[in-house]
This record gives C-alpha cells, sequence and structure tokens, in this order.
C-alpha cells in the first residue's frame, strides 16, 4: 500500500477535527520515470498536479510551489517530507520521509483520538495507468556514463508560439563541470501532459549544436534514430563531447526541428524550437532512474506509484553478472545478489546489450545483465522442457563488463 | 581460581563492542524493510513558523502560506514521479 493511500486514510479521519491536509507539488524527484518530464512553466505545472490528483484518486487537494522552487527551498529540499503547522502557523512536527503511521501517532498526540481508524486498503483508491500516446520501448535507450548531474536548460519559451511537446533534458559527467572536459548528455522526451509522440513517418529530428566562444563540441549536428514504427514516445538521447576554457560561462544553444502527433487533438505538426543549456548544475533537477550504471534508465511503469522512491520498478527483474553462456539451450548461469541462478531466454526475447540490438550470442562472461521474465507462464507448450523452475526471460538488457 | 570465558564468548564480545550499531540495524524489522535515507535534509526545526510565501491552487490561483493559519494543516510535499 502506498503512502498516498495511507495520508489518505489520515486525512479522512482527521478532517472532522479540523486538520486541514495539503499536497505540495514539487519539482520532480525521477524525470523520466513513467514517462513524466519536468514541466517548463507554471500552467504546465499545474496540469501535473491535476494529473497527480487523477492518477492518485486523491481527496486531499494540491498546491503547486512556484517555478523556482521556492516553498521546496524554503522547507529544506526534501522530495517528500511531511510537515505539522499548529493554528498559530508554528511548526509542531517535521518528518524528512512521509510517514502516514507516525503522521497519526503525532495527530493522537497534537489533536486527539479519532474513535474508528480508516485503513488505507479500505479506501481503495483508483489508480489509472500513466498516459501513454503510443508505443514505448521501440528505440533501445542510450547507455550514460555513471553520476551525471542535470543542468540548468532554459527554453526558449518567447521565441515558440507552441508549448515544448518533446522536452530537452541536458545532464553532464561530473568531470565535465569540473574540468571542462567531458560528455553531454541530451534527451529529448514526448511531454505526456500534451498527449503527444514523434510522428515517424515524417525526416527523424534534427539538433543543431551552437558552442559560445571558449567551447568545442563534438558533434554538432544530431539526428534522431530512423524507426519503422510510425509513433513512439521513446526519447531522442545523444552524447556529446564537450571541451570548454575555464573563464567560459556562457551557455550552448541547442535548436531542435521535428515532427509530432497528438491523435486525440487530431493534429501533426512541425515544430522549431530553441533551447540554452548552461554547463552548471540544477540543484531541482533530480535523478533520472538509472543513472547510476542501473540499465533501463526511466523506462516504464512501476507498480509502486509516484510518492517515494519506486524501488520496486523492476520486482520481477533479475541482476547479476554471467557466468556462462549456453546458446544451444539459450540459458545463462548469472552470478545474482541471490546465489548463482539460471535464466532462460526466451527465442522471441528483446536483447539490447550496450544500448544496442543484440543477440544472444552477444552476451559475453562478465557481463552484467538484467533480465525480465514473462509476467506469468503461460501454457505448457511455452515451459522449458526441464527445469520448470527456471524463469524463461523475454527481455535483456546486457552491459560490457568494465574495461572491455 | 576463576574459569577463563569460552572462545565463542569471547569472540562474540569483540564483535559486538566492535560492530554494535551495524548489529542493531540488521536486526532491526526497519532495517531490513529500508535502508536510511543517505541524503539528510536540512528541515526547519519544531517552531520554525509557516513561510511567507505564496504557493498556487489546481486552478493556479495564488494562496498564501499564511492563509492556513487557524487551524493544525499538515503539508506533505510529492509529485508524479
Amino acid at each position: 500500500m502506498s503512502k498516498v493511500s495511507g495520508l489518505e486514510a489520515v486525512a479522512r479521519d482527521y478532517r472532522p477535527k479540523g486538520v486541514k491536509f495539503y499536497f505540495i507539488y514539487k519539482a520532480l524527484a525521477h524525470p523520466s520515470y513513467q514517462g513524466y518530464v519536468a514541466p517548463y512553466t507554471l500552467e504546465e505545472r499545474l496540469a501535473h498536479a491535476r494529473e497527480a490528483r487523477r492518477r492518485l484518486g486523491t481527496s486531499i487537494p494540491w498546491l503547486v510551489d512556484a517555478m523556482d522552487n521556492r516553498l521546496k527551498h524554503a522547507l529544506g529540499d526534501a522530495p517528500n517530507s511531511e510537515f505539522v503547522f499548529n493554528p498559530e502557523g508554528k511548526l509542531a512536527r517535521v518528518r524528512q520521509w512521509s510517514n502516514p503511521q507516525a503522521l497519526r501517532k503525532d495527530l493522537e498526540e497534537l489533536v486527539g483520538p479519532v474513535e474508528k481508524i480508516t485503513r488505507p486498503e479500505d479506501l481503495k483508491l483508483p489508480r489509472p495507468a500513466p498516459p501513454q500516446a503510443a508505443k514505448r520501448g521501440v528505440v533501445p535507450r542510450l547507455e550514460v556514463p555513471r553520476g551525471m548531474q542535470p543542468l540548468k536548460v532554459e527554453p526558449q519559451l518567447a521565441a515558440s508560439a507552441e508549448p515544448f511537446y518533446m522536452k530537452l533534458r541536458a545532464e553532464a559527467e561530473p568531470e565535465l563541470l569540473r574540468s571542462g572536459r567531458g560528455r553531454l548528455y541530451l534527451g529529448f522526451y514526448p511531454d505526456p501532459i500534451y498527449g503527444v509522440h514523434w510522428n515517424n513517418l515524417t525526416p527523424p529530428p534534427q539538433i543543431v549544436l551552437e558552442a559560445p566562444k571558449g567551447m568545442k563540441l563534438s558533434p554538432t549536428r544530431l539526428q534522431g534514430p530512423k524507426v519503422k514504427e510510425p509513433a513512439d514516445i521513446d526519447p531522442r538521447e545523444f552524447l556529446v563531447e564537450v571541451q570548454k576554457s575555464p573563464q567560459g560561462k556562457a551557455p550552448l544553444r541547442v535548436k531542435i526541428s521535428y515532427f509530432a502527433c497528438n491523435d486525440q487533438a487530431g493534429w501533426c505538426k512541425r515544430l522549431e524550437q530553441e533551447y540554452l543549456v548552461y554547463l552548471q548544475r540544477d540543484a531541482d533537477g533530480g535523478r533520472r532512474l538509472g543513472t547510476r550504471g542501473g540499465p533501463l534508465a526511466g523506462r516504464g511503469p512501476g507498480p509502486r506509484g509516484p510518492f517515494g522512491p519506486p524501488r520496486a520498478m523492476f520486482r520481477n527483474a533479475i541482476r547479476g553478472v554471467v557466468l556462462q553462456v549456453d546458446l544451444k539451450q539459450r540459458r545463462l548461469q548469472l552470478r545474482s545478489p541471490g546465489g548463482v541462478r539460471t535464466v532462460e531466454v526466451a527465442t522471441d526475447a528483446r536483447i539490447v546489450k550496450n544500448g544496442r540490438p543484440a543477440e544472444l550470442k552477444d552476451i559475453r562472461r562478465g557481463d552484467r545483465v538484467l533480465a525480465l521474465p514473462r509476467p506469468e507462464q503461460s501454457g505448457k507448450d511455452d515451459s522449458p522442457a526441464e527445469g520448470q523452475n527456471i524463469p524463461r526471460v523475454i527481455r535483456l538488457r546486457a552491459r560490457s563488463a568494465p574495461g572491455r | 581460581m576463576r574459569a577463563a570465558a569460552p572462545v565463542w564468548f569471547r569472540v562474540g564480545l569483540v564483535l559486538a563492542v566492535l560492530f554494535p550499531a551495524a548489529a542493531l540495524q540488521a536486526q532491526s524489522p526497519r532495517g531490513r524493510q529500508r535502508p536510511r535515507p543517505r541524503v539528510q535534509f536540512r528541515l526547519p526545526k519544531p517552531g520554525a513558523p509557516l513561510p511567507k510565501l505564496t504557493v498556487y491552487d489546481e486552478q493556479g490561483k495564488p494562496v498564501p502560506l499564511q492563509s492556513l493559519r487557524g487551524s493544525w494543516t499538515v503539508l506533505v510535499f510529492g509529485c508524479l514521479t
């Protein structure tokens, strides 16, 4: 049961006692998780709050922090903190991570106990799926270096009559911020708030980078992949080598032209939009999941929901280091946290290695893999001939062992 | 003359002295369920006043936080991710 249900249960019990409850919508903790990307305007952040109410089925009203995140900064910058203020407006209780059970105890002390306690499971809050305008998982994701830092991005809103349907996320290697040499990550993500997708029936997105004086970029022209699927919502991702002088503080300019569609609204458009990217860490930029070396960065919905780190995103995934590859039986022996185990790779499994489509023969001893088993082992025909307890995986992502 | 303590007892004693926190953490249900957050945030202390800031409701109407005074108020930060 997620924290939201717990908080809703506490709110249901304590509202009659005059306690007011509010969620504060703040900058995204994990941009790109479930497809949601950081809003650029207050209107977009308001749309996020409305979407949060829809997705979570909350009765607790949402208040939205300003775009400069002033309330988040004033109250300590924690992503999921909890505060109880008394009627005089003084802080009575504070908690770094919201905890509905502890909050209930606080309110019992401060306001008094309630006669009947509502259990979170009594509420049966609806959990509609996140919006998905087109297929996901069509374009292989880029394997990004570890420890990438979010950068300050300024969309040139005044220069565009249209919203930024595909939003830029920029990150830098720590080395780039320290020494001025390193790699820059640029990812363009369809914004689900607008219900848009890439239009792959037209030429792929074109990106032009303009370096300020004292900065060298390589390459300066980028192009998205040609995709067979007519539409998808995968990000278009790039890595760029950057070299800049220590004095250089000016931003680089990123220009993108792309084709986007909104099937529900019935339009397809060609757009040209611009950004300024500063090689400065954005303290409110959050962290994309998986960017500390884990594969499947920010991909797919997770069962846990929007509050707190969604660690159970790949609850059934098997992680490990390859000990042995049996190409004949399509089996991998893995050293995983729970011990040595064997998985069978389905013949139709989607295999990606280092961000590129691969085959089982490309998997080597020492590779780190994340394997997703088939959701439910279906009928007899689908089961392995022997060793019924060997999970059959349908997706496999692998990364070369370091130094290879 | 008193007999010396058994070896297992002495080894256990040394380990308990060296790793008490780790042992407690490993044994506590909380420790098993969820690792402690790595980042410690500078949260305001009890007694701190409501910030004199303005936020917005879902329709974009400004809401001064001071307007929340007058009743017990719970604020919880969150987002879609």
